[in-house]
Formats: C-alpha cells, sequence, structure tokens
C-alpha cells in the first residue's frame, strides 16, 4: 500500500514538472503579437493625428500600444533603413500618421485612400503605427 | 508641458534656420545590444526622428520606446513593463549640438568625425552625455553613426535582483541615420 502510495506521488510530482516545464518554455517563447488576429479600433488618419497634436498624453491612453485601423489619403511612399515600406497618411497640416508595414504592399498609389492597421507606438513629429498591414478597402 | 518639448524643439529648430540647412530623418534607426550568459540581448528601433542643423550643429533624436522590436516577444514585454515603463515614458530623447560642425564638407563625400554634447533622456532621467561619432557622407546622402554606452542605474532602470547577475550593468546603443535634406 505504502509503495502504491509513492508511486502515485511520485507520478504527480512527473506530471506537475513536466506541465510547468512546457508552460514556461511555451511562454518563453511566445510569438509576437499579430495585428492580423486583433480588433482594431476604427479611426481615421485625420481624427488620430488631431487627438496627438491637441493632447499626447490624453492620446496615449487612448492609443499606445493598441491595434488600430487608420484610413486615410496617402501623402508619401518610402522605405526605411531595412528597406520596409513606410506609409505616411496625411493628418493635420502638423503631423501625419506614420506606419511601417510589416510586409511590403503593391499597388499603393500616392494621393489614394488606403486602411492600414497596426499597433501605435506613439507620437513624435507624427503618429507612428508598426507592425502594419494593409487592409482591403470595402 | 514634458510632451510638447520634443516637437517645439524641433518647430524651433526648423523656424530659426533656413530650410537648406536642415537635414531630417523620420526613420532612422536605434539599435542596443548586451551579451549575457543566458542569451543576448538585441532590440532595433527604425522608427528614430532626428533633425540636425548642418550650419550649428543643432541636432535631435527621438525615439519610441514602444518602437523596439525583440526577436523573443517576451523579452520586449518585460523591457517595456518591468525596465522602460514606457506606458509611463514612452520616448527618449537626446538634444545637444555637434561641436565641430564646421569641420564636415556635407556636400563632398567624406568621412567625418565628430562629438556632440547634450542631454539625454531615458526613463525621465536627463543626463549630460558626450557622445563621438562619425558623419559619413555617401553620394552626397549625409549618415551619422555613433555608438555609445549607457549605465542602466544612471537612468534608475532596475534590474530584478533575480536577474541581476545576468544581465551587464552597461548597455551597447548604436545610432545610425541617412538624413535628407529638408523640402
Amino acid at each position: 500500500m505504502k509503495k502504491r502510495n509513492l508511486q502515485i506521488t511520485g507520478l504527480l510530482v512527473l506530471v506537475f514538472l513536466t506541465l510547468g516545464a512546457t508552460i514556461a518554455y511555451r511562454m518563453y517563447n511566445k510569438p509576437h503579437r499579430s495585428i492580423e488576429n486583433e480588433t482594431a479600433l476604427a479611426i481615421t488618419a485625420e481624427e488620430l493625428a488631431l487627438a496627438y497634436t491637441k493632447n499626447e498624453a490624453n492620446a496615449d491612453k487612448e492609443y499606445l500600444d493598441k491595434p488600430i485601423q487608420v484610413t486615410g489619403l496617402i501623402a508619401d511612399i518610402a522605405s526605411n533603413q531595412q528597406n520596409k515600406q513606410v506609409i505616411v497618411l496625411q493628418g493635420t497640416d502638423l503631423s501625419g500618421v506614420q506606419c511601417t508595414l510589416d510586409q511590403n504592399a503593391a499597388g499603393l498609389k500616392k494621393g489614394s485612400n488606403v486602411a492600414i492597421k497596426g499597433f501605435c507606438t506613439g507620437y513624435l513629429t507624427d503618429v507612428i503605427l508598426d507592425r502594419c498591414i494593409v487592409v482591403p478597402l470595402k | 508641458m514634458k510632451k510638447w518639448y520634443c516637437l517645439l524643439i524641433v518647430l524651433l529648430i526648423l523656424h530659426n534656420a533656413g530650410a537648406q540647412d536642415i537635414l531630417i530623418t523620420k526613420r532612422g534607426q536605434v539599435s542596443f545590444f548586451s551579451k549575457t550568459p543566458l542569451e543576448n540581448i538585441d532590440a532595433q528601433n527604425n522608427e528614430v526622428s532626428s533633425v540636425l542643423n548642418k550650419q550649428n550643429g543643432e541636432i535631435v533624436f527621438a525615439v519610441l520606446i514602444k518602437g523596439f522590436h525583440f526577436e523573443r516577444a517576451l523579452m520586449e514585454e518585460h523591457f517595456n513593463e518591468n525596465y522602460m515603463e514606457s506606458d509611463k515614458f514612452p520616448k527618449s530623447i537626446f538634444r545637444g549640438k555637434v561641436n565641430n560642425i564646421t569641420s564636415v564638407d556635407i556636400v563632398k563625400d567624406g568621412s567625418y568625425a565628430v562629438t556632440a554634447d547634450g542631454d539625454l533622456t531615458i526613463h525621465n532621467i536627463t543626463k549630460k552625455v558626450n557622445l563621438s561619432g562619425t558623419i559619413l557622407v555617401k553620394a552626397g546622402q549625409p549618415e551619422l553613426h555613433c555608438k555609445f554606452k549607457i549605465v542602466l542605474k544612471d537612468y534608475n532602470i532596475q534590474i530584478p535582483s533575480l536577474v541581476a547577475d545576468k544581465i551587464e550593468e552597461t548597455i551597447n546603443v548604436s545610432v545610425d541615420c541617412k538624413y535628407e535634406a529638408k523640402k
């Protein structure tokens, strides 16, 4: 009887250890947030830029680190020093919305409308979104 | 008020000089690196905003903490939540002056050693720093490259005691910016 108890305890300890190790390993290797799976806050580029130019602290509370879907006119298409595509959307006179795309998109034109989904990292001279994808316009 | 500083300073610099004297980028790069026995800590930010006045040497860098990306999501999360508290302090700024800007011929290809004095704000703490780097002019396009070290406790960045012996107290930072003339 005693031996059996010991065996069961041993087995339980082993199960918990394995479980713990698996969870720890999974957490350690957990993937980055993917914008595709996120429900994003919808807003126009103008509204977003206006919110940040008016009051950065309040806008941060609302948008910082959040998944955001922004629509607007393409003011500029450039690439960063890693050759990732960067789309600047027209905002206010002072600030636009700069979106760094995760994967380069074809067929974008200056002056045309676009919807872009990404995570807001904050505000410098423009509002900045990164890890973005282009969303087909409805 | 602090939140306006960055924009204000950028605007002031833009205002005080003719447009042809101003070099800007909104897509510069800042990365940092630290070797630990466990694994290397390595992150990159590609949305660095910088303005350099090639007439008087005034220079500003601004970078958003949440824009630093790591290979491991967990490391990125710890960096933001435990070390940099990026919800409270979302940006870092350097503003200063390139001391020997007159020795740089910005239209002539070449490599020019430069130094800059200024204030570096990280984690809401501002320190005077002296940086040295290189301005490289390649095919007419000026680039700035600068490496420096920061000591974490200077900026009140605390390392949990559990991992204190595994994380270096200094971090190597690199700044690499390609500038364009302001339009």
